[in-house]
């Protein structure tokens, strides 16, 4: 129930990917690199910000079912970003919050508020691998996405959908990752992915990701408002439909606290 | 909690219960199925932008259990704060507490074991509670000024202890009987990988003592709420998959025995156990597709399902003079997650009394049906209780209860 930093998050993490200065005798792995951290730094200095997300999960056979949760975030400059996810929908699960600090050199802390037994619960930030609400989405695929948390590998420039995009491979670092690898697109004059490919442990396509309709906020930041997550091996798929972004909403450290929890 | 603004926010559920004793009882309540009907709504309401009120009303229609058939307030509570404080006025309901089986520490509020035999329910608390958070922890004080007895199951509930706790025959240790004012501090702090709390209470106990007394020629059990002060920790230590967990009080009274309770454990998760079985090419290769409708493939193939490994060991200086019945108990659990897009959950657990009491089998599962419904199953099998065991009276009981909720 964990909802890593960075509203940015949902792999759009792989959005802010960078220009391509593209030196002599830069190796791929370099020019991965560069590109990483060059888009990481053209997210920073959002502060804070708020959205409300609805996921639609289908099976295989089409069935339908349906949460709502309201993200807000916090930029800590130096660490990782603060963030919380207030469940609306389904109903049984309404008014649980889960509370994130996500942290650049040690493990993220995590807890949950459970509305009906007023407990708020220190929870293992260990669990990356595993489907955030039963989605196609790992906690891993939206959580906080660091640069360190990969490494990199440039391999071509190629047209997507009608746009130039660089493609890369990035490996995550955690060995508890549930993915061997990852090819992402990333769109050359915006520097968002467009489309991100999981491997799984076994080193086969396991899932595919597409970002769509993408705004823009604060004449700087650039958002999707639709990510698609198709599991080929299972034939299930994710929608997360993001609406009502807001920047610079004037949250503040003691909103993310553990007793601002129960008060969501 | 939805919406922007808080305006009015609301979260509820109306639910169905049905239970079956497959055995007759002891005494005279001799019937086997049992149907229940409750609802509650816990409501939030900005009145203005600095003060938030919280009614959390409930109501209940048992069919067998006249003393379970009531309406009543969880919370009542008005509310403000600024960044670095809080204070709530009211009837309100506070969790301290990190183990699974009990909660030793969890003192403010009084237990509501008519409603839920596991005493997970509370019943609202008045108070005046100011909380201040600074970077050396978050500090807590509050006045108590209005002590609630315990619910107990009437003649006609089930399991039925043998004889009945009649509410009428309570008796206070304090001269102002329950209107004497408690006091509670706390602190809580955490340092890394551990979430620590410290606690003192002074005033009237939220457990009775139960004193067999004969009214004509009926024998009924006399609850008895004694003064206590009690010092307690609490300690919650996280290491990846690894949780460690140890609640303590020490209590003192004029009334009690002076005494020292436990609950310390671990819990351990295994993210997705049965993914290696896949990964490393452990099942025959036509198992896991998407088309396979046998319950064990399926089952063998689900690399999304989570266990739990739950120990505790309960303890308490008193020995079989202890107000519960847990002095020398050992809890073994497993909790399986399904991870699917209906939260399906079960979880599996014995407690055994090391002294040779008794032994408590439970499961407990439950599903998301059609979005906004759920359904439970409980079991529950107590076994081999002896004759001078706290479970003596309810021995060789089970019931499976089966509980469809609504929620809003």
């Amino acid at each position: 129930m964990l909802f890593t930093a960075k509203t940015r998050s949902l792999a759009v993490a792989a959005i802010l990917l960078a220009p391509c200065t593209a030196t002599l005798a830069e190796t791929p792995e370099e020019r991965g690199l560069a590109i990483a951290i060059e888009g990481d730094k053209r997210d920073q200095g959002y502060v804070d910000s708020t959205a409300n997300m609805k996921m639609i999960l289908r099976n295989r056979a089409g069935k339908e079912s349906t949460r709502n949760v309201r993200i807000k975030s916090l930029e800590v400059e130096g660490d990782g970003d603060k963030s919380l996810s207030i469940f609306d929908e389904p109903a049984d699960v309404k008014g649980t919050t889960s509370l994130t600090w996500s942290h650049s050199t040690k493990p993220d802390e995590q807890w949950l508020y459970l509305p009906a037994l007023k407990r708020v619960k220190r929870i293992s930030s260990k669990n990356k691998s595993g489907p955030f609400m039963g989605s196609e989405f790992a906690f891993e695929d939206i959580g906080s996405q660091e640069v360190d948390k990969y490494t990199y590998k440039y391999l071509r420039d190629e047209d997507f959908e009608s746009a130039k995009t660089f493609v890369m491979e990035r490996y995550p670092t955690d060995k508890n990752s549930g993915y061997t690898k990852q090819v992402v697109w990333i769109e050359q004059d915006r520097y968002i992915a467009l489309k991100l490919e999981f491997y799984d442990r076994k080193g086969s396509l396991l899932k595919t990701l597409v970002s769509s309709d993408f705004q823009q906020y604060l004449d700087k930041f650039w958002r999707p408002s639709t990510l698609e997550m198709t599991n080929h091996q299972s034939g299930k798929s994710t929608t997360l439909v993001f609406s009502d972004y807001q920047f610079q909403t004037g949250l503040k450290s003691s909103d993310f606290s553990k007793n601002a929890l129960k008060k969501q | 909690m939805t919406g922007q603004g808080h305006a009015l926010d609301w979260r509820g559920n109306v639910s169905s219960e049905f239970t079956y004793f497959p055995k007759s009882s002891v005494g005279t309540n001799n019937w086997k199925f049992n149907s229940s009907i409750a609802a509650e709504v816990e409501l939030t309401h900005d009145l203005t932008d600095a003060i938030r009120l919280t009614m959390h009303p409930f109501i209940r229609w048992d069919q067998q259990d006249d003393e379970r058939s009531r309406v009543g307030v969880r919370e009542l509570l008005l509310s403000t704060s600024g960044d670095t404080w809080e204070f709530n006025a009211g009837l309100g309901t506070v969790f301290w507490g990190v183990t699974e089986s009990r909660n030793p520490v969890d003192i403010i509020n009084q237990t509501d074991s008519i409603e839920d035999i596991a005493g997970d329910e509370k019943l609202g608390q008045l108070m005046l509670n100011l909380k201040w958070f600074s970077d050396y922890g978050d500090f807590e004080a509050f006045l108590l000024p209005q002590h609630h007895k315990r619910t107990f199951s009437g003649a006609d509930g089930r399991p039925f202890a043998g004889i009945t706790v009649n509410p009428d025959l309570t008796s206070y240790e304090s001269n102002q009987g329950s209107t004497h004012t408690d006091i509670a501090l706390r602190w809580a702090h955490s340092f890394d990988a551990w979430d620590v709390g410290l606690h003192y209470f002074d005033g009237t106990s939220r457990d009775p003592i139960l004193i067999p007394q004969v009214i004509a020629t009926t024998a009924e059990l006399a609850p008895r709420y004694p003064l206590i002060k009690q010092l307690g920790l609490d300690a919650q230590g996280l290491y990846g998959d690894l949780a460690i967990k140890t609640e303590l009080i020490h209590q003192t009274g004029n009334e009690i025995t002076s005494h020292v309770e436990a609950v310390t454990g671990l819990e351990y998760t295994l993210v997705g156990f049965l993914s290696p079985l896949q990964e490393n090419d452990k099942l025959p290769q036509d198992w896991c597709t998407p088309d396979t409708r046998n319950i064990l493939k399926m089952l063998a193939c689900n690399d999304r399902l989570d266990l739990g490994i739950v120990l505790e060991y309960l303890w308490d200086e008193r020995g079989q003079q202890s107000a519960h019945p847990f002095q020398n108990d050992l809890l073994a659990g497993l909790r399986f997650a399904f991870n699917d897009a209906a939260s399906s959950d079960a979880l599996m657990g014995i407690v055994q009394d090391l002294d040779g009491g008794a032994t408590t089998l439970s499961l407990e599962t439950s599903t998301r049906i059609y979005e906004s419904y759920r359904l439970k199953l409980l079991g529950r099998q107590f076994l081999n209780t002896k004759e001078d065991s706290s479970f003596s009276t309810i021995k060789n009981e089970s019931f499976l209860q089966l509980e469809l909720s609504y929620f809003f």
